[in-house]
């Protein structure tokens, strides 16, 4: 275990109020630590990526990242126009 | 000495994320929360690029890493501006602010603007 993966795994505590939120709270709330939660785990596939030496698993931040953010939006939309 | 440093950056980074995290369960509402995501998408993943940057010195890592972070950089700008948006027209059924929340106007009598 080096210091990448021992930082992947506190990153986990990060998710338990996300998981909080979208279980209890309204649905604004939900959409926004959905959004934290995304953020959170892409960060921890970089920690991943990193700790296990693997360069080509840097892509799969990368997509999700990109992927997050159209998601965001049409959750947005949604909660904007008909939620 | 380059280990050290990257593992200062990881950690300072990760704390922040937990930091923002408990911040998203305090705060009482949406727009409240809005600030701690967008608060460790800019500096949480901008001190990872740093660490990785230093303790990494493949390039392939180092520009694969920098992507990500302008990516999440860049496009969470724009997710939070609009989610700021659905939220507030969710709430108050329209964008623009209501008569009774525009401040008024700034005069001789009232040069705060404050409302009376």
């Amino acid at each position: 275990m080096n210091y990448w993966l021992w930082s992947t795994v506190a990153l986990m505590f990060a998710l338990l109020p996300c998981l909080y939120i979208c279980a209890f709270k309204p649905l604004p709330d939900r959409l926004v630590a959905l959004e934290f939660a995304s953020c959170i785990i892409t960060l921890q596939m970089v920690c991943l990526a990193e700790g296990f030496h693997r360069p080509s698993f840097y892509d799969l931040p990368l997509t999700l990242a990109l992927l997050s953010f159209g998601g965001g939006m049409v959750f947005a939309r949604f909660l904007q126009r008909w939620l | 000495m380059h280990a050290h440093i990257a593992a200062i950056l990881v950690g300072v980074a990760t704390g922040l994320a937990i930091f923002c995290s408990v911040g998203l369960a305090i705060m009482q509402k949406a727009l409240e929360r809005l600030h701690f995501s967008a608060a460790v998408t800019s500096l949480g993943s901008g001190l990872m690029v740093l660490a990785v940057w230093i303790a990494d010195p493949n390039w392939q890592s180092r520009i694969k890493v920098s992507l990500v972070a302008i990516v999440l950089f860049l496009m969470n700008s724009v997710l939070s501006h609009s989610t700021a948006r659905a939220i507030r027209i969710h709430d108050k059924g329209q964008f623009e602010p209501r008569p009774s929340e525009h401040l008024a106007q700034m005069t001789e009598e009232n040069p705060t603007g404050a409302k009376p």
